[in-house]
C-alpha cells in the first residue's frame, strides 16, 4: 500500500513539474484560439486571419480565429481578460476597445492590468478628409473657418470614438464650431462625405478615393505620417495637440507565462515582417506597423491616460 | 468586355464553386438562426487559396442560396430561416397547411431567381451611375425613406392598422434597448454590460417565430393520448411558366424595390420583402386572399429579398462601402483576392468583376436544379408529427440564437421573445410589424438625429432636399389612400347592412 | 355610457389584457426613462437620447388605450384553459433553468433535457422517441456546431 502511495505521489509531483516545464518548452501542444472583437470579413478579422495562418506554420499548431463582435470590441476584451492564462487564448484588438472606450465608460476590464501585450502589427491611418471640391486646402483653413462662425459638420465611424474625442478637444481649445455627426461605421461616414451631407469625415481606408481625386486629405490623426501621402502633416505637426494613434495588436491575458509570451512575440514578429504578409496587407489597403509588446504596452498606457483626461475635460462643460 | 468575361467563366472550378456555395447557402439558410454571414465567414479561409473568380462565386452563391434557403423553413414550418423570409412565411405557410407546400416552394424558388437575375442585370448595366445616386441619400433622405417603409407596411400589410401600429412601436422600443446610436451611452440596459448589445434581430426573430410556434403547440395540445395529429395531404405541385408570367407585374415591382433599397446601405433585405408584400397586397384585386395563401404573397417578398443581393453589391463594389454585415464580409473577401473595391475596381479588374456578375446570373441554373431536388425531400418535413418536430426546432433555436454573438444573453432574449410572441399570436396581433419596428426603429432615429445635427437643428433639411420631399409627399399620399379605402369600405358595409 | 362600459367588460379577454400590460409597461418605461438614459453634457439640446424613447413610449400608451376602446365590434379571445397556460409556463421555466445551468453542464445536456421534456409534454409517450430522438438530435447539433461550424458552445 505504501509503495503504491509513494509511486502515486511521485507520479503526481513529477507530472506537475512536467506540465510546468511543458508550458514553455513544448508550447503549443494543442490549437490556439485568436479572438477577434469584430465580425468576420472586417479588416481586423482578415489581417488577424492571415497573421494566424502564417504563424501556424511556425508554431506547428493551428490557430483558430473566433469572432466575438459586440459592444464596440469590449465584449471580446472582457472575455479574454477572464480567460485561462495558459497561452492558448489570444486577442487581436484595436485602439478603440484598448484605450478609448475604457476612458469614457465602465467596460469591465483594465487594458493595462488585465492584458499582456505581445506585439503590434498594424494600425490603419485615420485622416481628416474633405470633398475634392471643398474650399479648404489645409487643416488650418478648416479650423479658421470654424472659428469664424461657420459651423462645420464632421462625421466619424461612431460616437465616443478616438477621432470624435480628439476633434472635440480641438473644437474646445480653438473655440471652433465643429459639429459631430456619428455614423455606424467608417463606410457610412465616408459615403456621407462623398454625398456632401457632412463637410468633413474622420475615417480610415481613404487611399483609393483620394488617389481618384474624389476626396482631399487635410491631415492625419496618427502619431506618424501616412506613407502613401507623405506631404500631409499629422495634426500634431500642424500645431494641434491631439493624436489618435491607431493600433492593431495581439494580446494575451495578464499573467501568462513570460516564456510563452516571448515565443509568441518572436513568432508573430517574424511573420509580420515577412514579405508575404506585407504583400497581403498592401492588397488589403492596410499598413504594417510592427511594435514590440513592450512598446505597445507603453502606448496603451499613455493613451489611456490621455483619453481619460480628454473625457474628463469634455464632460466639464 | 462581357464576352471576355464569359470566357473567363469556362472553368470547371467556377461551376464547382457555384454549386458548393449555393447548396451550402440553402442548407444554412434553412436552419433558423444560422445565416449567410456565418456561412460566408466560415468559407472565407477556404477561399484564401482559390483564384478570384471561383472564390467570389462561391461566396456569392452562399449569399443567394441562404436568402432563398430561409424561405424553405419559412414556408414549411412558419419559422423564417433568415429574417428576409419572414414575409414569405405569412402566405407560404398558409399554403403549406393546405398541402400546397410544394407549390409555395416552387413559386418562392422561381421568384427568387427572377429577382436575382433582375438585380444582376441592373448591377451589370448601371452600377456606377446608381452608386453615385446612392450617395445622394444622406441622413435626411434615409430618414424619410425609412419612415415611408414603416408606414407602408403598417397601412397596407394587412391586419388591423391600429394593432399593426402598436406592434411597430413595440418593435421600435425593443430596438431602443442598447447603446444610443448618436451618443453611445447605454439606454435601458439596467447597468448590465451584456444588455449593451441590445435585443439582436436574429434571436428575436427565432424567438418570435420558432419558439412561439412551440409554445402555441404546447398550449393547444389536447390530450396525451391523442395520437397523431391530422396532417393535410401533400398536393401535387407543378408551377408552370404561365403561372409565374401572370404575376409579372408583381415580380417586376418587387425586384425593383429590392434592388433599389438594396443599393441604399443599411436597410437590409427584410424591409424590401415586406414592402413588396404590402405593395402586392395593395395592388391586388383580391386583398383578402393575402394571409390565406396567395401566390403573390410568396412571389413578391421572395423576388424582393433576392433582388437585394445585386443591389447591395453596387455600393460595395463601386465605392468600397458595404451596406450590411454580409456585404462587409464579401468586401473583405474581394480585398483578400486583391480586388480592392472602390473607384478603381472596374477599371483595373473589369474582366474579373464582369465575370463574377455573369456567374451570378448563371448560378440561377444550379439554384433551380438543386432547389427542386431539395424540395422533394424537404416537403416531407411537414408530415413529421409536432411532438417530434418541435423539440428539434427548439434545439436548433437554442443553437441559432447563441451562434449570432456566441452569447447566452441572446438565448435568453430568444426565450423572452418567444414568450412575448406566443402571447401576441394568441391574441391575434400581427408579428411582422414588430419585426420591422425592431429593424427600422434605431436606424430611423439615428438618421433623423444625424440630419438635424448636420443642419444645426433646422427642420428645413427635410424640405430642401428633392429626394426627401418627394418621399414625404409619397408617404402623405399613401396615408390618404389608405384612409380613403377604409372610409369607402365602411360606407359599403353600412350601406349593405341597411338593406 | 353605462351600457358601453359594461359592454367593454363583458367582451374583455386576452386582447384587452395585453393592451393593458403594454400600457402599464410603457408607463413604467417613461418613469424609468431619466434614470436609464443618461444624457452627456456635450450632447445636443432638444433631440437628445431621451427624446425618441419618450415619444415612442407615449405613443404606445395612447394607442394601446385607443385600441382597447376601439375594439367594439369584435369579441376578444377568451383567456383560455388553465392547463394550456400551465404547460407553457412549465416549459418556459424549464428552459430558463436549463439556460441558467448551461455554462456548467454544457449545451448538449441542457438542450437535450429541454427537447426531451418538450416532447413529453407534447404527447410523446414512446420512450425511444422522447429520450432517444432528442438525445440524437442534440448530439448531432452540438457536434456539428462545434466541429463543423466552430461555434464555441458552452
Amino acid at each position: 500500500m505504501s509503495l503504491l502511495k509513494t509511486v502515486l505521489t511521485g507520479a503526481v509531483f513529477s507530472s506537475m513539474f512536467v506540465s510546468l516545464g511543458a508550458n514553455a518548452v513544448d508550447y503549443p501542444t494543442h490549437p490556439i484560439t485568436m479572438v477577434v472583437p469584430y465580425g468576420a470579413g472586417g479588416t481586423t478579422d482578415i489581417s488577424a486571419r492571415k497573421l494566424s495562418s502564417l504563424a501556424e506554420a511556425e508554431l506547428g499548431q493551428p490557430i483558430v480565429v473566433e469572432n466575438r463582435p459586440g459592444g464596440s470590441g469590449t465584449n471580446a476584451m472582457r472575455a479574454v481578460a477572464k480567460a485561462k492564462k495558459d497561452g492558448y487564448t489570444l486577442i487581436a484588438t484595436t485602439s478603440s476597445p484598448l484605450f478609448v472606450t475604457p476612458a469614457v465608460r465602465p467596460v469591465g476590464y483594465d487594458s493595462v492590468k488585465d492584458f499582456t501585450p505581445i506585439l503590434n502589427y498594424s494600425g490603419p491611418y485615420h485622416g481628416v478628409l474633405v470633398q475634392a471640391d471643398s474650399p479648404y486646402e489645409s487643416f488650418d483653413e478648416l479650423i479658421a473657418s470654424a472659428k469664424s462662425g461657420t459651423s462645420i459638420s464632421y462625421g466619424t465611424a461612431g460616437a465616443m470614438g478616438g477621432p470624435h474625442l480628439s476633434f472635440e478637444l480641438i473644437a474646445r481649445e480653438n473655440k471652433a464650431k465643429l459639429k459631430h455627426v456619428p455614423f455606424s461605421g467608417a463606410g457610412s461616414a465616408t459615403a456621407a462625405l462623398l454625398g456632401g451631407h457632412v463637410d468633413v469625415a474622420l475615417v480610415p481606408a481613404y487611399r483609393d478615393l483620394v488617389l481618384d481625386s474624389k476626396l482631399r486629405l487635410l491631415g492625419v490623426l496618427d502619431d506618424s505620417r501616412d506613407p502613401d501621402f507623405t506631404s500631409v502633416p499629422t495634426l500634431k505637426e500642424a500645431g494641434y495637440d491631439v493624436e489618435f494613434p491607431s493600433v492593431v495588436g495581439v494580446m494575451a491575458p495578464a499573467g501568462t507565462d513570460p516564456d510563452i509570451v516571448a515565443k509568441l512575440e518572436a513568432t508573430f514578429t517574424k511573420v509580420a515582417n515577412s514579405d508575404e504578409f506585407k504583400e497581403f496587407m498592401t492588397k488589403l489597403n492596410q499598413p504594417v506597423r510592427v511594435m514590440t509588446g513592450k512598446k505597445l504596452g507603453e502606448t496603451i498606457k499613455m493613451n489611456l491616460e490621455t483619453f481619460r483626461q480628454v473625457a474628463k475635460e469634455l464632460s466639464q462643460e | 468586355m462581357l464576352l471576355d468575361a464569359f470566357n473567363a467563366l469556362m472553368d470547371i472550378w467556377v461551376l464547382v464553386a457555384a454549386i458548393v456555395g449555393i447548396v451550402t447557402g440553402i442548407i444554412i439558410g434553412a436552419i433558423p438562426g444560422l445565416g449567410p454571414t456565418m456561412a460566408i465567414a466560415l468559407l472565407i479561409p477556404v477561399t484564401f487559396t482559390m483564384p478570384p473568380i471561383p472564390a467570389i462565386t462561391l461566396l456569392l452563391g452562399v449569399y443567394q442560396g441562404a436568402i432563398f434557403g430561409g424561405s424553405i423553413s419559412a414556408i414549411l414550418l412558419n419559422v423564417p430561416g433568415t429574417p428576409s423570409s419572414a414575409a414569405t412565411a405569412i402566405d407560404g405557410h398558409a399554403m403549406a397547411k393546405r398541402g400546397e407546400g410544394g407549390r409555395a416552394l416552387r413559386i418562392a424558388l422561381y421568384a427568387s431567381v427572377a429577382g436575382n437575375i433582375f438585380s444582376c442585370f441592373v448591377l451589370i448595366v448601371l452600377a456606377e451611375p446608381l452608386a453615385s445616386m446612392a450617395l445622394n441619400f444622406g441622413p435626411a433622405e434615409m430618414a424619410a425613406l425609412m419612415f415611408f417603409a414603416l408606414l407602408v407596411i403598417v397601412l397596407f400589410g394587412g391586419g388591423v392598422r391600429l394593432d399593426a401600429a402598436l406592434m411597430v412601436l413595440l418593435g421600435v422600443f425593443a430596438g431602443i434597448v442598447g447603446l444610443d446610436p448618436i451618443e453611445g451611452t447605454p439606454r435601458f440596459t439596467f447597468d448590465s454590460f451584456a444588455m449593451e448589445n441590445g435585443l439582436q434581430l436574429i434571436p428575436v426573430l427565432v424567438g418570435l417565430f420558432a419558439m412561439s410556434e412551440v409554445f402555441l403547440k404546447l398550449f393547444e395540445r389536447r390530450s396525451a393520448n391523442q395520437g397523431d395529429m391530422d396532417i393535410p395531404e401533400i398536393l401535387p405541385s407543378k408551377v408552370r411558366f404561365i403561372d409565374m408570367w401572370r404575376m409579372r407585374a408583381t415580380l417586376l415591382w418587387s425586384s425593383l424595390i429590392g434592388t433599389f433599397v438594396g443599393i441604399l446601405p443599411g436597410i437590409g433585405s427584410t424591409v424590401p420583402a415586406f414592402m413588396s408584400y404590402s405593395l402586392a397586397r395593395a395592388r391586388s384585386k383580391q386583398p383578402n386572399k393575402f394571409g390565406e395563401g396567395a401566390d403573390e404573397g410568396v412571389a413578391a417578398p421572395e423576388a424582393a429579398n433576392n433582388a437585394v443581393t445585386g443591389g447591395a453589391l453596387i455600393p460595395t463594389l463601386a465605392l468600397g462601402i458595404p451596406g450590411d454585415a454580409v456585404t462587409a464580409v464579401i468586401l473583405g473577401a474581394f480585398m483578400l483576392q486583391g480586388l480592392a473595391p472602390g473607384p478603381f475596381l472596374f477599371r483595373d479588374y473589369g474582366i474579373e468583376v464582369y465575370a463574377i456578375f455573369e456567374a451570378l446570373i448563371l448560378s440561377s441554373i444550379p439554384t433551380i436544379i438543386f432547389g427542386l431536388l431539395l424540395f422533394k425531400i424537404a416537403v416531407h418535413v411537414i408530415r413529421i408529427q409536432p411532438r417530434h418536430l418541435f423539440p428539434t426546432i427548439t434545439i436548433l433555436a437554442l443553437l441559432g440564437a447563441f451562434s449570432v454573438n456566441n452569447s447566452l444573453v441572446d438565448v435568453w432574449v430568444m426565450l423572452g421573445a418567444g414568450f412575448v410572441g406566443f402571447l401576441l399570436r394568441r391574441s391575434g396581433f400581427p408579428l411582422p410589424p414588430l419585426l420591422i419596428g425592431l429593424i427600422l426603429g434605431t436606424p430611423l432615429e439615428q438618421s433623423v438625429r444625424q440630419a438635424l445635427l448636420t443642419s444645426n437643428g433646422n427642420l428645413d433639411i427635410f424640405w430642401n432636399s428633392h429626394i426627401a420631399l418627394s418621399i414625404i409627399a409619397l408617404t402623405a399620399i399613401c396615408i390618404v389612400i389608405s384612409v380613403a379605402i377604409s372610409v369607402f369600405k365602411n360606407k359599403r358595409h353600412q350601406g349593405s347592412s341597411d338593406v | 355610457m353605462n351600457l358601453s362600459i359594461s359592454k367593454l367588460l363583458a367582451k374583455s379577454g386576452l386582447q384587452s389584457l395585453i393592451f393593458l400590460i403594454l400600457a402599464v409597461f410603457a408607463g413604467l418605461g417613461l418613469c424609468l426613462l431619466d434614470t436609464q438614459v443618461q444624457v452627456f453634457s456635450f450632447g445636443d439640446s432638444l433631440f437628445d437620447a431621451r427624446f425618441f424613447p419618450r415619444i415612442v413610449l407615449v405613443l404606445i400608451i395612447v394607442i394601446a388605450l385607443l385600441c382597447c376602446i376601439a375594439r367594439t365590434r369584435k369579441m376578444d379571445e377568451p383567456i383560455g384553459s388553465l392547463a394550456g397556460w400551465a404547460r407553457v409556463f412549465l416549459v418556459v421555466g424549464m428552459i430558463s433553468i436549463a439556460l441558467w445551468f448551461m455554462p456548467s453542464v454544457g449545451f448538449l445536456l441542457s438542450s437535450f433535457v429541454v427537447a426531451s421534456v418538450t416532447a413529453f409534454i407534447l404527447g410523446e409517450r414512446d420512450i425511444k422517441l422522447y429520450v432517444g430522438l432528442p438525445l440524437l438530435i442534440a448530439a448531432l447539433v452540438t457536434f456539428g456546431a462545434q466541429y463543423g461550424l466552430t461555434i464555441p458552445l458552452p
